[in-house]
C-alpha cells in the first residue's frame, strides 16, 4: 500500500508525529518521490531504484571519494597482454546478506543473466562489451571482451546478484527476488512497511562497518511536504529539493544542502513508430508550437537545452541555435504535411490532429508542465489528452509495448553522459524508436575512439543531428540539490548514486 | 537591489532618526557593516558619488563593469583588484588542469607524446614556477625550450622562435613577462602547432591574470574611510581570530570544516541580531535588503576555501564553497555568489576528481573573463578523456 501525505496541516502533523515516533536514535530516514517498483538491479530504470541498489548491492568496482575506480567485490585483477581478457579474484570475506559467500559463479551468473535476451534487463547495455564470463574457481572469474579494453574495471560497476537465489540462467522481473532481495552491500533489506517505506539495516558482515544502524526510504509523493518533514526532523535527508524550497532550507541552521547534479534533462519524446509522429514535419511543427520558457517558469529556474546534454557538458553543441516558438512556421509545416485548419482544429483526411501526452506520476512537477503544454497545443488546434501513469503502467505502456504518442520525462546521467542507450538504434532505452545511421555511426565512434577530442566532436555532431531530426523536443535542465540534517556527519554525496559513501556517514 | 534600496533610503530618511542605543561589544563590530547601518546617509552619499552604477556593479560582483563605470579611482582600483583575484583563482585551475590533461592522456594513449600536448603542459608548469620539471619534458625542440625558459625568468623569446604561426603563445609569454599588453588571439581558437590545430592556449588565463594584475597595480589608489572597505572583506583575520572558532584541523576533514562554519554562523547570528537592535530603521533596511551580513559571511568562507586549497585540503574547500553558495540564485553571480566562489569551486572539484562538476561551476563564469573558453575546452577534454571507454549509467527522473 502506498502512503500519501495529504495536503492538510492536520494530516501532516499526524504524519510527522508518527514518523518521529518511529525514528530510532541511529535511524537515517530519507524521502523519495516514489518507492522503487521492485528491488532488482537488473531492472533498474529510475534514480530511486539506483539509490536503493547502492545501499543493498555491490559491484566488482566502485568509486572512491575522488571518483577514482577502486575494488569493491574484486580483490585483485589481471588484464591479458592483448587486453581482451581480465581475470578477477574476488574478496574472500565477501558475504551475501544470507551468509552465503560471494563467488565467481555469482559474477558469471549476473553477466550471463544481463546478456540473456529473455531477461530483458534494462542494464543489458552495460555488459554488451563482455563476450563471456567463465568461472575459474570459487573466487576467480575470467571475463572475455568483445574488443580490447583499456580500463575494463571502469565499466565493472554494475551490481552483482546471488546466483543461488535464482533458478535457470535468466532473471525475470517477476521473480520473488524483487521483494526479498539479497545483496552484499553495507545495508540489507529488513522489511517493506505498510506505508510503502523500505527499512534497511546495517550489514554487520560488511567490510566497511557502516556507522548508521538503519536506513529507511520513505515514499513521500507530495513533494511539497518533503521539506517540512526535514525541517521538523521527521526525515534526515531529501534526495532532491524542489527549487521553491531551496531558500527555506538553506536558511535553516539544522539543514545543509549538497549539490546533486546528475546531468539531467527534461524532454518530450515522440513515438516515431506511430503516425503522424513519424513525419518530421509534424514533429517540427509541434516543437515550434511549444513555449518552453512558459512551461519552465512555474516549476523553477533552469537552463533550456537544445540537445541531449546539459549546457556545461563538453558534448553540448553551442552552435545549435536555441529553441524559439514560431506558430506561423508550425502552421506552414502542418500544411506541408497535408493538414488543413478547419475552425480551431488541424485535420488530415478528415481526421483531427490529436495526441496523448503521457507522464510518470512520480516525475516532480510533471502535472504543471503537462497541463500547461496541453493548453499551449490546444490553442494551436491540436487535440490533447493527458495521462499520468504509475510505475507498472509506465514500464509496460512506454518501455515495453510503446503505446504512447508523446511522453514527458527526464533522463539523468552519470559523469560520462552516455546517451547511446537513448539514441542508438540498438539502445535499450530508445523507446521513441529513433533510428539514424549517421547517429549510430557517431555513437559507435564515440564509444570506440581513444581520442577525447574525436569523441567530443562526434557527440557534438550527434547533438546537432538529433536537434534537427527531433525524435524529442529537448526542454531544460534544472540545478539539483539534496538536503540533509546537520545531525548527519561526514557526508560526501556521490554525484550520481548518492549513497556510495554512506558507510562513512554517522548520526550525531 | 542596491539601486532600489538607495532610492527607498532617499525617500524614507528623515533628519530626526533617533540615535541608536550604545553598542554591545563584539569583535565583529569592527566592520564596515557597522558603519553602514550606523550612518546610512553617509553610505548613500558615497554611493551617489561612485557613481551609483559602478557601486551597483561592484555589489553584484561584476568586477569588470564596476572598474569600467567607476569615476572614483579608489573604487576602480578595488574592482580591478577583485578582477585580478578572479583571474588568479582561475589561473590556479589552469595550472592544474593542463598537466593533468597531459598525464592522463599519455597514460591512455602514449602516442599523444608525439604531438604538442607535452610541450603545452610544460609551458603551464613553467609559468607555475616549476621550470626545471618543465624543461625535463622529453622531445622539446630548441624553440620550445626557449619558450619554457622565457616563462621561468630566462631571456626573452626571440622574434624568430617558431611556436605557432598565429603567434598566440609568443604573445602570451610576452604578456606574462610584462613585455606586451595584449590582446592575444581569439580565445576559442585552437593553437596551430606543427600543422595540428587541436589545443587551446594553455597560457590564456595566466596571460589575462598578468594583465589584470598589472592594471590593478597601475591604478592602485588608496581609498579612505567607508569607500575603502564597502562591500569588501568585512573583518580582518585578526578580528575573526578573536571569535575563537573551532579549528578546521590539519587534515582534509569536511566535518571539521562544517563545524567551523556553523560556529561562525552562530557568532554572526548573535552579532547580527544585536546590530539590528542597535540600528536605525534605515540601517536595518540596508542590512536586510542588501543582505550585507550574508554576503560578508560568504566572502569569509570563500577566503577560507582559498586557503584550504593552498594547504591541500580540497574537500574542506568544497564544503565551505557549498556553504557559501546562494543556491536560490543558482549559477548567477551576485552579492552572495561572487565569481571567485565559482572559480575556486571548480578548482576544488578538479582536485577531488570531479572534473565534470568543475565545468558546471565554470558555466557560471561565462562572460566574466574573455579567456575562459580556452580553459573550458581543455577541461572538457580532460572530462571526456576520463570517461573514455567507461560506458555510462543513466536512469529516468
Amino acid at each position: 500500500m502506498t502512503h500519501r501525505i495529504l495536503p492538510s496541516s492536520l494530516v501532516l502533523a499526524g504524519a510527522m508525529l508518527t514518523l518521529g515516533t518511529l525514528a530510532r536514535a541511529s535511524e537515517f530516514r530519507y524521502a523519495e518521490d516514489q518507492a522503487p517498483g521492485i528491488v532488482n538491479p537488473l531492472f533498474a530504470s529510475t534514480m530511486s531504484e539506483a539509490r536503493v541498489h547502492e545501499l543493498l548491492f555491490e559491484g566488482l568496482y566502485t568509486d572512491d571519494k575522488d571518483l577514482a575506480t577502486k575494488p569493491a567485490l574484486a580483490a585483485s585483477s589481471q588484464l591479458s597482454e592483448d587486453r581482451t581478457e581480465m581475470t578477477i579474484r574476488l574478496r574472500p570475506d565477501a558475504r551475501w546478506h544470507d551468509g552465503q559467500p560471494v563467488t565467481a559463479g555469482d559474477v558469471a551468473f549476473t553477466i550471463q543473466a544481463m546478456k540473456d535476451p529473455s531477461t530483458a534487463s534494462t542494464e543489458q547495455g552495460r555488459v554488451a562489451w563482455i563476450e563471456s564470463a567463465t568461472v575459474v574457481d570459487d573466487l576467480t572469474v575470467r571475463l572475455r571482451f568483445v574488443r580490447p579494453e583499456a580500463r575494463p574495471e571502469d565499466k565493472l560497476f554494475f551490481k552483482i546478484l546471488p546466483a543461488h537465489k535464482f533458478s535457470g540462467s535468466s532473471v525475470k522481473r517477476t521473480d520473488g527476488f524483487r521483494t526479498r532481495p539479497v545483496g552484499s552491500g553495507p545495508f540489507r533489506l529488513d522489511r517493506y512497511n505498510d506505508d510503502g517505506s523500505i527499512s534497511m539495516v546495517r550489514n554487520p558482515e560488511h567490510s566497511s562497518a557502516p556507522a548508521i544502524e538503519s536506513m529507511t526510504m520513505r515514499e513521500v509523493s507530495d513533494k511539497g511536504y518533503q521539506a517540512k518533514l526535514l525541517i521538523y526532523e521527521s526525515l534526515e535527508a531529501l534526495v532532491r529539493v524542489l527549487p521553491r524550497d531551496l531558500a527555506t532550507l538553506q536558511a535553516n541552521r539544522k539543514v545543509e544542502l549538497y549539490p546533486y547534479q546528475t546531468n539531467s534533462w527534461w524532454y518530450l519524446g515522440y513515438n516515431l513508430s506511430r503516425a503522424p509522429f513519424d513525419d518530421p514535419k509534424v514533429r517540427e511543427a509541434l516543437d515550434l508550437m511549444v513555449d518552453i520558457p512558459s512551461l519552465l517558469a512555474p516549476i523553477g529556474t533552469g537552463d533550456p537545452v537544445t540537445g541531449p546534454y546539459v549546457p556545461s557538458s563538453p558534448f553540448y553543441n553551442h552552435e545549435v541555435p536555441g529553441h524559439a516558438r514560431d506558430t506561423d512556421r508550425a502552421a506552414q509545416l502542418l500544411e506541408e504535411a497535408g493538414y488543413t485548419r478547419s475552425g480551431s482544429t488541424w485535420t488530415k483526411g478528415g481526421k483531427p490532429l490529436s495526441l496523448k501526452i503521457s507522464a510518470h506520476k512520480s516525475l516532480e512537477s510533471a502535472q504543471e508542465v503537462v497541463i500547461n503544454l496541453q493548453s499551449q497545443l490546444q490553442a494551436q488546434g491540436v487535440g490533447v489528452q493527458v495521462e499520468f501513469l504509475d510505475e507498472v503502467s509506465w514500464r509496460s505502456s512506454i518501455w515495453r509495448e510503446r503505446k504512447f504518442d508523446l511522453v514527458l520525462s527526464q533522463w539523468s546521467f552519470d559523469r560520462n553522459e552516455d546517451v547511446r542507450e537513448q539514441l542508438h538504434s540498438q539502445g535499450s532505452r530508445n523507446f521513441t524508436g529513433y533510428k539514424s545511421a549517421e547517429v549510430d555511426r557517431l555513437l559507435d565512434l564515440a564509444r570506440d575512439t581513444l581520442d577525447p577530442q574525436e569523441k567530443k566532436q562526434a557527440l557534438r555532431s550527434v547533438h546537432a543531428l538529433v536537434n534537427a531530426e527531433r525524435p524529442m523536443t529537448f526542454l531544460w535542465t534544472l540545478d539539483s540539490y539534496s538536503a540533509m540534517s546537520t545531525q548527519v556527519r561526514n557526508v560526501v554525496v556521490h554525484p550520481f548514486y548518492f549513497f556510495t559513501w554512506a558507510d562513512d556517514w554517522a548520526l550525531q | 537591489m542596491l539601486a532600489w534600496t538607495l532610492a527607498l533610503l532617499a525617500a524614507c530618511s528623515t533628519e530626526t532618526t533617533p540615535p541608536p542605543p550604545p553598542a554591545a561589544p563584539s569583535p565583529l563590530d569592527q566592520s564596515w557593516i557597522t558603519t553602514v547601518v550606523a550612518e546610512p546617509q553617509a553610505f548613500a552619499q558615497l554611493i551617489d558619488a561612485g557613481p551609483r552604477d559602478a557601486w551597483v556593479a561592484y555589489h553584484q560582483g561584476d568586477w569588470s563593469a564596476a572598474a569600467r563605470l567607476a569615476r572614483d579611482f579608489g573604487l576602480r582600483a578595488r574592482a580591478e583588484a577583485q578582477q585580478a583575484q578572479l583571474y588568479e583563482d582561475l589561473a590556479g585551475l589552469e595550472a592544474e588542469a593542463w598537466p593533468l590533461l597531459a598525464s592522463r592522456w599519455q597514460e591512455r594513449d602514449p602516442s599523444v607524446s608525439d604531438g604538442p600536448l607535452p610541450f603545452l603542459a610544460a609551458l603551464v608548469l613553467a609559468r607555475a614556477g616549476q621550470g626545471p620539471s618543465a624543461l625535463a619534458t622529453p622531445g622539446l625542440d630548441p624553440d620550445q625550450r626557449a619558450a619554457i625558459e622565457a616563462l621561468s625568468g630566462g631571456p626573452a623569446l626571440s622574434p624568430e622562435a617558431a611556436l605557432d604561426p598565429r603567434g598566440c603563445l609568443k604573445a602570451s609569454i610576452a604578456i606574462w613577462r610584462g613585455e606586451h599588453s595584449g590582446p592575444v588571439c581569439p580565445h576559442r581558437q585552437a593553437l596551430l602547432i606543427g600543422g595540428e590545430e587541436r589545443f587551446t592556449n594553455p597560457l590564456a588565463i595566466a596571460a589575462g591574470a598578468s594583465l589584470a594584475k598589472r592594471a590593478a597595480q597601475t591604478s592602485a589608489t588608496p581609498s579612505e574611510g567607508l569607500a575603502a572597505s564597502l562591500f569588501g572583506d568585512a573583518w580582518a583575520p585578526s578580528t575573526l581570530a578573536g571569535l575563537d572558532l573551532p579549528d578546521a584541523g590539519s587534515s582534509d576533514d569536511v566535518q571539521a570544516a562544517r563545524e567551523r562554519a556553523r560556529a561562525f554562523d552562530a557568532a554572526l547570528e548573535t552579532w547580527s541580531a544585536s546590530l539590528q537592535e542597535r540600528s536605525t530603521e534605515d540601517g536595518r533596511a540596508l542590512l536586510a535588503d542588501l543582505r550585507l551580513v550574508e554576503a560578508a559571511r560568504n566572502r569569509v568562507l570563500v577566503d577560507w576555501a582559498r586557503q584550504a586549497l593552498a594547504e591541500g585540503h580540497p574537500h574542506q574547500a568544497a564544503a565551505w564553497l557549498m556553504l557559501a553558495h546562494d543556491v536560490e540564485q543558482g549559477r548567477s553571480i551576485g552579492p552572495l555568489n561572487p565569481p571567485q566562489r565559482f572559480a575556486l569551486a571548480a578548482r576544488a572539484d578538479l582536485q577531488t576528481g570531479r572534473a565534470r562538476q568543475a565545468l558546471d561551476h565554470l558555466d557560471a563564469l561565462d562572460g566574466t573573463v574573455p579567456e575562459l573558453p580556452a580553459l573550458v575546452e581543455a577541461l572538457g577534454d580532460l572530462v571526456v578523456l576520463e570517461g573514455l571507454g567507461r560506458g555510462g549509467d543513466s536512469k529516468e527522473h
